[in-house]
């Protein structure tokens, strides 16, 4: 399963909140916009570096990868088949 | 042969004799013209303010199409903004519906405001496992305030305990959290009536 950059954005504590679309890159990382209904910046304090943002990305695809493959390596020890492991769950597809 | 008093017409009188647009207001009788002398089928188009009715007095909405992504906190603002009731002690319903997308919180609270005063447990989210598109919907239906003029209209997540949670990962999402998706519109619809 996919962690896209909003996961890793959303992950920071100090995150607030931001209107618009995804960034794609550094630039439009900088230039988020604070959701100002209710906040000021897009994050209390510091901001996290662009690098900071794509290295937590990478580290929560690595964690979700291990606990996707967690759970395929308990349905085989249980002699499922792909099929069964795809009824139980779908989104376990490219761990198989 | 000679007579006293106004000459008298010499036939009887007819709408002809009578110039158009020459009756005023005053020679009418008070309550002279009932529903029978008007044409009910007729288009009347009233630019003064019409009372005494019942029924439907105004609709209004508002809406919001910005994606917005959201973060994991006891309370924030959806939507702020002025409805201009139209009379005073009338209802009101506010009618909800926010889109949202991504795996959140299981629970969280909606709280609906009227003129400072809000609502809880008439809007929530629906939960859907996994990273879909899920809504927050409900509805109020209160007396309205007691004087006319602009009301605010507030939309607020609240846990009731405090807790840090969001009821979506995304507020108003679009193609660039599901290929599928358009951009979605949250709105809430303001609905006044005298009843």
């Amino acid at each position: 399963m996919i962690i896209t950059i909003d996961k890793a954005i959303q992950s920071f504590n100090n995150f607030q909140g931001y209107e618009g679309n995804p960034p794609t890159n550094e630039t439009e990382y900088q230039n988020l916009k604070a959701w100002t209904l209710n906040y000021e910046t897009v994050f209390s304090g510091t901001a996290p570096t662009w690098t900071e943002v794509l290295a937590k990305q990478i580290e929560l695809q690595s964690a979700e990868d291990t606990k996707c493959n967690n759970k395929v390596s308990a349905y085989r020890k249980l002699s499922m088949t792909d099929d069964e492991i795809l009824a139980i769950d779908s989104r376990l597809e490219s761990y198989l | 042969m000679g007579y006293i008093g106004r000459t008298p017409t010499g036939s009887i009188l007819t709408s002809a004799d009578i110039a158009d647009g020459s009756i005023s207001t005053a020679k009418l009788a008070d309550d002279a013209v009932d529903n029978t002398k008007l044409d009910l089928a007729d288009t009347y188009a009233f630019t003064g303010t019409v009372s005494g009715t019942k029924g439907l007095i105004n609709i209004a909405q508002n809406t919001s199409n910005t994606r917005t992504a959201l973060s994991n906190s006891a309370s924030y603002t959806f939507m702020s903004f002025s409805y201009n009731q139209q009379k005073a002690n009338s209802k009101i319903r506010v009618d909800v519906v926010l889109w949202g997308f991504g795996e959140a919180a299981g629970a969280t609270n909606i709280k609906i405001g009227y003129n400072s005063t809000f609502y809880s447990g008439f809007a929530n989210m629906v939960y859907i496992a996994g990273s879909y598109i899920k809504p927050v919907y409900g509805h109020i239906y209160i007396d309205g305030a007691s004087s006319t003029g602009n009301k605010t209209i507030q939309i607020i997540h609240e846990s009731e305990n405090g807790a840090a949670a969001r009821p979506f990962l995304t507020w108003n999402p679009n193609a660039t959290d599901d290929a599928r998706l358009g951009q979605t519109t949250s709105y809430v619809t303001v609905t006044e009536y005298d009843l």
